[in-house]
């Protein structure tokens, strides 16, 4: 049983590689939870321990088998407040400091920042309770004196609960027991990039970042898209009203907390180059930047072939079902393509159980559309099965990181039609320093653009040879470029440097003097 | 695509602040107010019937009904209190369908709670049939009463209750009177008040009845509601128990010494003590009368603007100005009443040897009376004091404040029973004095941290998880242990 693997333990020894992951491994089935099960796998003479932060003690699943090399487990909870109201207490001198300190760190940042918090806190330190900095009198002199500095005329009320949520995980992370390691690894920034930092500053110990998603993006998506989220101050048609929201504290506070991460960060390391562009904007070292492809695995689909040109024109979207991968843009292409080609097919490969009131919506609009003979749901299968039968895979994606699917399509020789999201572009075209330029490997749309994409499709479905130009360029690319083996050859050689290193602050509570020699890896 | 660490969503849903409306505050106002009614009545026969039937015969009476009303008062109050806010709860929840079940849940609940009480009564004292049976059915019906009063006032219904109880309380009079005349004995003369008391209780049930029409579809839906809410409340429970026995335990305490007496049919009581401290108690009325009042209007006002401030998104300078403003106006106003009800005092205190020899009371009431008007005073401020801690949701300190009045007044009496007839009502006064006190610091205190009570420290969404029992490294870590 999975579930049984994964209680919590202190690793024996201190790990070579501690990984902090936020909201995904072990528990949550999904791209980053598979990478991270990949790179712990593919590295089986490092020993790891993985820190999983959580929003709350609940019955959680684990949906990973703990690899044989994983040596400690910890949770940790962003939004368990603890105890009951305390109702009287002495309020210690230094609060008005550690509020202004707070403050610093979640709206503006940086490894200095985080510095000084930590300094005020261990100043703090045994006077005060963990549970008390969120249920007490201090909270109040805290979150009063925070919301007089950074947004004074916001609503209260929601300043409050914002508050409440952005410290409960902050504390949590800058008070949780550190497990020993020779490097933190975070697998984002927001909290984990902070507890990364925060080790980083600790141990002296080297924290690396790999981000596959901008965390920062996504959060403010998110944010966009709840509406739960009143818009608080009325600013009118004002342009530079100085006054913030509780939407803006929040953007605010994931980019500090991004900052105070790239700042602390030995490496910042990304899937694909276009996401560089917001890790500089936001302060990252441009040194420190780094791009390590996912690759997969080529020997299952090398042996794929394409079906032949007389067969049906067949095409299909792969990937689950839900609003991000905008399946009801496929399925409008879809209708397009059916106008123009005697017959057609169109599969939709991927499970339909994690959204089924978007999948119903998609079938629904398929039967609008009467396109009932042309497309079909095949629910998870796997994709090998499938990729013979058709001629072009197609995303229509609304946000991506850097799709396996491509590189999928890719090693078994189809060409690809691909929204201009994540590393898409990159796929296809090829980044502009390859060399030698291997040219294009299919055709690249913007987002939610039916016609654009249907019209790309039947480019591809007419123009046999262009198709096999297109296929056997995006095979090559992958094939040079997007292998498992140079990720893993990648993740080697950038550990490497940071095992050997013997420095070792022993006692967290004396974070600044006494330092010990931690035996090298593999001893 | 890195998962969010932890859900945004989630926090929209905790932006309910307390759910807490006037009834609670209201409730301890009106749980003061029945035992008032009490010494008004008895007040009221005693006068009337005095030339009509022997003195025995009118103790005997007297007592039935003094026990009718306190066993009822004590045993209900716990009942009474829950269901009422309950029924704040589910007007504030608008689901009116639930009040009637709640109502006739509470009132099952009483009936069986003061048979039980009755029964315990009637063979401690060894009382004869039909004085027992008398007993019971005074006992009853002022329960029902009880729990009808409480949703009464949570529908503030103020005329309503009134007039059904002037109503009732005249029925009852002339009931008694007219068993006195026809020389029927104590327990008829009981059963003639008690044909009132139920006058009073159709009235206030009708009343409810009227307010919320809505059909019962499921009888015992309330009362789960009710017991569930003895748990959820319990606090509340404790409190109103404590509150009401701490408001009888001195006449108990004198009842059984060596100043009480027996009636014919076998109940102690002690009209030396009894009937002075009823005389002097009746002051508070007025004051009592303008409270609510005020609470209904100024405070109310003043008190909806806060949390109005605090849910239409104020900023924190909006919300300090509403606390500043309930806070100052809501002390002054019990400022001013007390000096009144001073006032009140001191002329009870300078016209006491008058009202003894008006009222045919004994000269060494004269003492006690003028304790009892002092009691008063600090009594109001510790009714007063309390209802301001229910309106902020402080159950558990309500509850201390009732468990302290009913520990002094308790064994201050019994010191100065032993101290001697110098000294009686002493007891009483010091402990609504020393009572009174705490709970206006307390109140004060609250107005003071009203915003930290709202947010954190007495916020009901700001509940530990139940799955936080799990050790954690990190508390340690900041000292706590």
């Amino acid at each position: 049983m999975a579930e049984a693997q994964w209680l919590e333990h202190q690793a024996p020894t201190p790990a070579d590689v501690c990984i902090i992951v936020e909201g995904a491994y072990p528990y949550v089935p999904g791209g980053v939870s598979a990478w991270i099960d990949w790179l712990i796998r593919t590295q089986p003479d490092l020993t790891f321990c993985v820190v999983a932060l959580l929003p709350k003690p609940s019955a959680q699943r684990a949906r990973y088998l703990r690899p044989d090399n994983v040596i400690g487990f910890q949770n940790v909870y962003l939004q368990d407040f603890g105890g009951r109201p305390i109702k009287r207490m002495r309020v210690p001198d230094g609060l008005d400091e550690l509020a202004d300190a707070l403050s610093g760190l979640t709206t503006v940042g940086g490894r200095d920042a985080l510095a000084d918090v930590t300094r005020r806190l261990d100043r703090l330190r045994g006077t005060i309770s963990l549970p008390a900095m969120y249920n007490s009198p201090v909270a109040w002199r805290l979150v009063e004196r925070m919301y007089a500095i950074e947004m004074p005329f916001a609503s209260f009320l929601h300043y409050f609960w914002g508050w409440r949520a952005l410290l409960g995980g902050l504390f949590a992370v800058l008070e949780c027991p550190l497990p020993r390691a020779r490097i933190y690894h975070t697998i984002s920034t927001g909290y984990a990039g902070i507890l990364a930092a925060r080790a980083a500053l600790e141990t002296g110990r080297p924290a690396i970042l790999t981000e596959h998603g901008i965390y920062t993006n996504e959060r403010r998506i998110e944010l966009l898209m709840a509406d739960w989220v009143a818009d608080t101050v009325d600013k009118g048609h004002a342009i530079d009203d100085p006054r913030f929201d509780l939407r803006d504290m929040w953007v605010r506070a994931f980019e500090a907390y991004a900052r105070t991460c790239y700042q602390a960060s030995t490496e910042v390391v990304t899937l694909y180059r276009d996401n560089q562009r917001a890790q500089r904007v936001l302060g990252a070292d441009e040194r420190r930047l780094k791009v390590i492809a996912n690759g997969i695995d080529l020997k299952r689909f090398a042996h794929l072939v394409p079906p032949p040109d007389t067969a049906i024109p067949s095409i299909a979207l792969i990937g689950r079902v839900v609003p991000i991968k905008d399946v009801k843009t496929y399925i409008r292409a879809v209708g397009h393509l059916a106008t123009r080609f005697a017959s057609l097919k169109a599969y939709v490969v991927g499970p339909t159980d994690e959204d089924e009131a978007y999948a119903d919506e998609c079938r629904a609009l398929v039967r609008d559309l009467r396109l009932e003979q042309v497309v079909e749901f095949t629910g998870a299968v796997d994709i090998v099965q499938y990729l013979p039968k058709v001629h072009i895979v197609v995303l229509t994606s609304l946000s991506e990181s850097q799709p396996l699917v491509v590189l999928e399509a890719g090693a078994s020789g189809l060409p690809f039609v691909a929204t201009n999201v994540g590393s898409c572009r990159e796929i296809l075209e090829g980044r502009p320093d390859e060399v030698p330029q291997l040219g294009r490997g299919g055709i690249v749309t913007d987002v939610v653009d039916d016609r654009a994409i249907a019209d790309a499709v039947e480019l591809l479905l007419r123009d046999h040879p262009l198709r096999h130009a297109y296929g056997a360029t995006l095979k090559k690319r992958v094939e040079t470029t997007y292998r498992s083996d140079q990720a893993v050859a990648a993740y080697t050689a950038l550990y490497a440097p940071y095992l050997s290193e013997e420095v070792w602050v022993v006692n967290a509570t004396d974070r600044d003097s006494r330092r010990a020699v931690l035996p090298a890896a593999g001893e | 695509m890195a998962g969010i660490g932890f859900e945004l969503r989630k926090l929209s849903r905790q932006e309910s602040l307390s759910s807490v409306l006037s009834a609670g505050g209201h409730a301890a106002v009106i749980a003061a107010g029945p035992w008032l009614f009490t010494i008004a009545s008895l007040a009221a026969i005693s006068m009337s019937v005095e030339r009509v039937v022997g003195l025995d015969t009118l103790a005997t009476f007297r007592a039935v009904i003094i026990y009718a009303f306190a066993t009822s008062l004590v045993l209900t109050a716990p009942i009474t209190m829950v269901a009422t806010r309950l029924l704040a709860d589910t007007l504030w929840a608008k689901t009116p369908q639930t009040v009637r079940p709640l109502l006739f849940a509470a009132f099952g609940l009483a009936a069986i709670t003061v048979a039980i009480g009755v029964v315990g009564l009637s063979v401690f004292f060894r009382l004869p049939a039909g004085l027992a049976l008398a007993f019971a059915s005074s006992t009853m019906t002022v329960a029902l009463i009880w729990v009808a009063l409480g949703f009464c006032g949570a529908v503030r219904d103020y005329a309503a209750v009134t007039a059904g109880f002037l109503l009732g309380l005249v029925i009852a009079v002339l009931g008694a009177l007219m068993a006195a005349w026809l020389g029927a004995g104590a327990a008829f003369m009981v059963y003639g008040f008690t044909c009132g008391l139920m006058v009073t209780f159709f009235g206030l049930t009708l009343r409810i009845l009227e307010t919320f029409p809505q059909p019962i579809d499921d009888m015992s839906s309330g009362l789960k509601t009710l017991l569930a809410g003895f748990v959820g409340y319990r606090s509340l429970a404790f409190g109103a128990l404590a509150g009401t026995a701490a408001v009888w335990v001195d006449k108990w305490v004198f009842w059984f010494s060596p100043v009480g007496e027996s009636v014919t049919g076998g109940l102690v009581h002690a009209p030396l003590y009894d009937s002075a401290m009823f005389i002097a108690s009746l002051v508070i009325i007025p004051s009592l009368a303008s409270f609510v009042a005020k609470l209904e209007t100024d405070f109310f006002e003043r008190y909806q603007r806060y949390y109005g401030a605090i849910k239409s998104h104020g900023t924190i300078g909006q919300i300090e100005d509403a606390r500043q403003r309930l806070s100052a106006h809501t002390l002054d106003t019990l400022v001013l009443i007390t000096i009144a009800q001073v006032g009140m005092c001191a002329v009870l205190i300078m016209t006491a040897p008058m009202l003894v020899s008006a009222l045919n009371l004994q000269f060494r009431q004269i003492a006690i009376l003028r304790f009892g008007a002092l009691a008063a005073v600090f009594h109001f401020v510790f009714i007063a004091a309390t209802s301001f801690l229910l309106f902020f949701d402080r159950r558990w300190l309500y509850l201390g404040l009732q468990v302290l009045f009913f520990a002094l007044n308790l064994s201050l009496s019994l010191v100065t029973v032993a101290l001697g007839q110098d000294y009686y009502g002493l007891g009483y006064f010091l402990a609504c004095f020393v009572s009174s006190g705490l709970a206006y610091v307390m109140a004060t205190a609250t107005f003071h941290n009203l915003n930290y009570l709202t947010f954190i420290g007495n916020n009901p969404s700001i509940q530990p998880s139940s799955t936080t029992a799990k050790p954690r490294g990190l508390f340690a870590f900041l000292g706590s242990g």
